[in-house]
């Protein structure tokens, strides 16, 4: 028999927990989600994040395709996302958002 | 007096969060609910959160605790905090942000911050700082 919607759900959560995805955050955000007072707490968060995030990664190709790069405006577009994705528990994206923070500031230091 | 814990049960300990990004602001929201006993109050960008606590002033309807992101248009968390404390109110004043290495501190504390934690906010961080200021 097909496991329920909310058991494959609930599966899929925590392989995306165990292969590295998500963070101890998002879980903590999930149990906080009550029934009854907010059951679409997390799918708003989600959806805010994903249409927030499209929105700063078209502002981040968006400098990277001028001639000249203004790297403090991708810096603060970085910190910008590491804040939203830290704050859903997207544990990659931040991680990626902390590798190319670093790859900036190499890059300002050079310049200066 | 701004900082003083809720004095009976019923009082809530009011809480101003300075966060201009909406995503940051629905968690923080959710974190006050599980640790029971906060009003959470929003601001958007430093200028509000500047404009808002002169309103209040230092009396009975004060602030207890203000949470204030970093980075944010209009006017960020350094300056919003340098013009809070220069109304001559104490209430206890926490960064939260992305960055929160030593130099990230010092700035805040040189703005006249009381401490700085990490984003994102949980309770865990929430029922800390709390207690650290004696408002838990």
């Amino acid at each position: 028999m097909a496991a329920s919607p909310l058991n494959q759900l609930n599966s899929h959560i925590s392989n995306m927990y165990n292969s590295g995805l998500l963070d101890e955050h998002f879980m903590e955000m999930w149990r906080l989600q009550d029934g009854e007072e907010s059951p679409d707490f997390i799918a708003g968060l989600v959806t805010t994040f994903l249409t927030d995030g499209d929105q700063i990664f078209n502002e981040l190709a968006q400098l990277l395709e001028r001639p000249f790069v203004d790297l403090d405006a991708l810096s603060n577009k970085l910190v910008q996302l590491k804040g939203c994705s830290s704050s859903v528990g997207a544990r990659q994206v931040r991680l990626a958002c902390v590798q190319l923070f670093k790859f900036v500031s190499q890059q300002k230091n050079r310049d200066e | 007096m701004a900082g003083a814990a809720a004095s009976s049960v019923d009082r809530k300990i009011r809480v101003l969060l300075v966060e201009d990004e909406a995503i940051n602001r629905a968690v923080a929201r959710a974190v006050p609910k599980a640790a029971g006993g906060v009003e959470l109050n929003e601001a958007e960008n430093g200028e509000e959160a500047v404009r808002r606590v002169r309103e209040l002033g230092t009396g009975g309807g004060a602030y207890d605790l203000i949470l204030t992101d970093r980075q944010m248009p209009v006017m960020d968390g350094h300056e919003a905090t340098r013009q809070i404390r220069a109304l001559g109110v104490t209430t206890p004043i926490v960064g939260v942000s992305s960055d929160c290495l030593a130099a990230d501190v010092d700035a805040f504390i040189k703005a006249g911050a009381d401490d700085l934690t990490p984003k994102p906010l949980s309770k865990e961080k929430l029922d800390r700082i709390l207690a650290k200021f004696g408002l838990a």
